[in-house]
């Protein structure tokens, strides 16, 4: 009984690991894929995070205006780069639970109104 | 049974070779069905051992004593419940639990392995396959748990008597996870080196897994602790003992890499430190397991010298170069993005922190190996003992509370003087009236005031920094209930990590406690005498006893009284296991609430003292030696643990999960000339 037991388990493994080379597949592609995409919804979520304790700190004190103001804005940037490098891949998912009055439509709108600031401000220096 | 384990031992070498080599291979042909294969190959040989574990403790259940090591290990006269884990009470048996419970937390972080780090898995799982087809084949060639007895006795030898204790079921196997589990950091970080995902792809993985093992070394220590404090009978529960620094090396450094990963991960700073925590980590576990298992070091924990000592010299030697070559290989890639602003930065801080948590490492590791280079250079046998660690660590330790106080203070990048001091105003200033008033109150140990000064500097430190969180919070309109969760579920492993400083608190006060306050006396009393120490008066009644098929029990029946009152009947007992030529007691220990609080379960009634009492000898002559105890605070050391479990848990707790929604295409935001290298993308 142990013998067949052992003869069992030793047979189901070898099935388990002959499996990938039976069936045909075209993963590798999709795999790389989603690798990217959750490497910039990860640090998506961290910047998130990061603003959302940026923001407790200034609240509760901790950090002075200046350096939160120098600190929000390089995090704001960071997350409006990582967001247009989803949207380029075709993400459509968004945290649950974003820190507070960061929604992604305040962030977006907020950088948007930033760029165009900027470029105008471009454009005033080109002339 | 010896066929099924035998059978299983050696598909689990095979499929972990092929998963180690195949893998590799995969990976450099460019073989996903090679590499997916090899993975798969890894989780089947955490299932062949498994079926090693089942044929083990089925032996040992159903007294098959054809097979030494059961026979070696059990007997029909011990409970049965001890049947069940006596698998790992020796050598061989041990080293088959470390190998699957490596392998099972392998099969774990292979699968749980973030999708970023696919380059590197290959390589990851190499690693812990390498590791996996080392164990499998000590166990093959020099450890086999499941070779023939000589001779079927129809009895066993019965399990060590000191490994009889609740203890046995949780801190082995929580001990032996957490030193060899350390290899799973380790594994993330190599195969990510090796792969050239030298950035922060292998962070989270890291951390995750760093934090999780140091949870269960911590759980293992503490327990471990525990049950030296109620079977040794010295009435301690820290003696320094090399098995005990073994264990402990790793433990300090992971806790340095738990900080300072925090840098990484936030500022993207002290990445090569990081892999070269993570490096020495991996080393020390594999140092640990070199003196376990047969090492020169003579401990009550280790399993005597045997010749796989010097196999586990090998491989720690052989890690510490792989180690060294991937660190060096890698070293022009791990430079970090941003210089240190600051030194009044949390930073500076972490890195502090880590200098100090290493300072205790390495003290800690001196005294394990002087008595080992006293010995081969000039041939003497030297000790190094528990004074001369408390004598050198305890102010490192010290600077370490006082950090924990002061680090949490400070914000990233850089601060003002000014601020620091506006800050530090109120934690210091609550530290220093702890300490006049317990000075004026007539302690004068002076270790003793500071440290209570200090631990209520870090209790005050995280008061103050949840008091500020909390009332911001309560500015956007939240209650204070809900102010404060929200505050901690906003960043969650900081404030987990805050709950853990809460638990160092209670285990400074405890060694406080117990270090500076403890009263002991030995004595010989004849029936019907007694001995007062401190309030307390221990009345010898007398000794019952019973022998057994295994062992000869005495119990030596106490009374105590505090002034007039009785308060307690105790019976501490001693057995002698004629197998083993060896005794073990078990002390008899009362909590007394120093300050009765009205309507409080005495359990939970922080005032607790202990009033220890192990019977060390029965004498001919009628009389028994007591070692009697008095131990203030003890009932903190206990209590630590559940709030480590605490802050550990919500310190791991995963993010919000995701939800899909649409984003309209006119909300997107259009393509940006920045370059993404300058956000870090």
């Amino acid at each position: 009984m142990p013998i067949v037991l052992g003869a069992l388990v030793a047979i189901v493994s070898l099935v388990v690991i002959a499996i990938p080379f039976l069936r045909r597949s075209g993963e590798a592609v999709s795999i790389r894929l989603s690798g990217e995409l959750e490497r910039l919804t990860k640090l998506r979520s961290d910047l998130y995070d990061q603003i959302g304790q940026l923001q407790t700190d200034h609240a509760a004190n901790t950090i002075s205006d200046d350096d939160f103001s120098h600190q929000l804005l390089e995090l704001r940037v960071g997350a409006a780069e990582t967001i247009r490098l989803l949207d380029q891949l075709g993400y459509e998912e968004e945290p649950k639970d974003p820190p507070a009055s960061l929604t992604r439509e305040s962030l977006e709108d907020e950088i948007a109104a930033l760029r165009e600031v900027n470029s105008q401000q471009r454009s005033g220096t080109d002339e | 049974m010896a066929e099924l384990g035998t059978m299983s031992l050696l598909l689990a070498f095979a499929l972990a070779l092929y998963a180690g080599v195949g893998s590799v291979v995969g990976a450099r042909l460019g073989s996903g069905d090679l590499v997916m294969s090899s993975r798969r190959s890894s989780y089947m040989a955490g299932l062949a051992l498994a079926v090693a574990v089942g044929a083990l403790v089925y032996a040992f259940v159903t007294h098959d004593f054809s097979i030494e090591y059961v026979r070696g290990h059990s007997d029909r006269a011990q409970s049965q419940a001890f049947t069940w884990v006596a698998m790992y009470a020796g050598n061989e048996g041990s080293l088959l639990y470390i190998t699957a419970i490596f392998t099972a937390m392998s099969m774990v972080s292979i699968y749980v392995s973030p999708r970023r780090l696919e380059p590197s898995r290959p390589y990851i799982i190499a690693v812990l396959m390498g590791i996996t087809v080392f164990f499998l084949a000590v166990l093959l060639t020099l450890a086999d748990p499941f070779a023939p007895a000589a001779f079927d006795a129809g009895r066993g030898m019965g399990v060590n008597p000191l490994l009889r204790h609740p203890g046995m079921f949780i801190h082995p196997p929580l001990q032996m996870a957490g030193l060899v589990g350390v290899a799973i950091p380790f594994a993330f970080v190599a195969g990510a080196m090796i792969a050239g995902q030298t950035r922060d792809q292998w962070l989270d993985a890291a951390r995750v897994s760093a934090i999780a093992v140091w949870a269960v070394l911590s759980a293992g220590v503490l327990i471990g602790a525990w049950w030296a404090y109620t079977i040794l009978g010295w009435g301690g529960y820290w003696g320094w003992d090399p098995i005990e620094n073994v264990a402990i090396m790793p433990w300090l450094v992971l806790t340095a890499f738990i900080h300072s990963v925090m840098v990484q991960k936030r500022r993207g700073m002290f990445r090569m430190w990081n892999v070269a925590l993570l490096s020495m980590i991996f080393v020390l576990g594999q140092f640990g397991l070199f003196i376990n298992r047969g090492g020169p070091v003579v401990s009550v924990h280790s399993f005597g010298a045997s010749t796989i000592g010097s196999i586990f010299l090998g491989f720690m030697l052989f890690s510490a170069a792989f180690a060294l070559v991937i660190f060096l290989w890698r070293y022009p890639a791990l430079k970090s993005d941003r210089p240190l602003e600051s030194f009044l930065s949390r930073e500076a801080g972490f890195l502090v922190n880590n200098f100090l948590f290493l300072g205790v490492t390495f003290v800690t590791l001196w005294g394990v190996l002087f008595p080992l280079f006293s010995e081969f250079a000039n041939n003497e046998t030297v000790t190094v003992s528990a004074p001369w660690f408390n004598r050198i660590n305890g102010p490192i330790l010290l600077a370490i509370v006082i950090l924990m106080g002061i680090g949490p203070l400070l914000p990233w990048r850089r601060t003002t003087m000014t601020s620091v001091q506006r800050w530090l105003t109120i934690p210091i200033g609550i530290g220093m009236v702890t300490m006049a008033t317990i000075w004026i109150s007539g302690v004068h140990e002076l270790w003793a005031v500071i440290g209570f000064g200090a631990l209520s500097l870090v209790m005050s430190a995280v008061l103050e920094e949840w008091y500020r969180g909390t009332m911001a919070q309560r500015r956007a309109g939240h209650n204070f209930a809900s102010g404060w969760w929200r505050m901690v579920s906003g960043n969650r492993p900081r404030h987990g990590g805050y709950i853990v400083h809460i638990a160092i608190i209670a285990l400074g006060i405890g060694v406080i406690g117990t270090s500076f306050f403890q009263q002991r006396a030995d004595v010989a009393l004849a029936p019907g005498e007694s001995f007062t120490l401190d309030e307390y008066r221990v009345e010898y009644v007398n000794t019952e006893n019973e022998q057994r098929e295994d062992r000869i029990s005495e119990w030596a029946n106490v009374n105590v009284f505090k002034g007039d009152e009785q308060i307690a009947e105790l019976a501490p007992w001693r057995a002698f296991y004629p197998a083993f030529n060896m005794a073990s007691v078990r002390a008899s220990i009362h909590n007394v609430p120093l300050v009765d609080i009205p309507g409080f379960p005495e359990y939970l009634n922080p005032g607790l003292e202990d009033l220890y009492i192990v019977p060390n000898e029965f004498l001919e002559d009628g009389r028994v030696v007591l070692r009697i105890s008095i131990n203030p605070a003890a009932w903190w050391l206990w209590i630590s643990g559940p709030v480590f479990i605490i802050g550990t848990v919500i310190a791991l707790w995963p993010a919000p999960l995701l939800e899909r929604r649409t984003v309209p295409a006119h909300r997107r935001i259009p393509s940006t000339p920045q370059p993404a290298e300058s956000v870090g993308v």
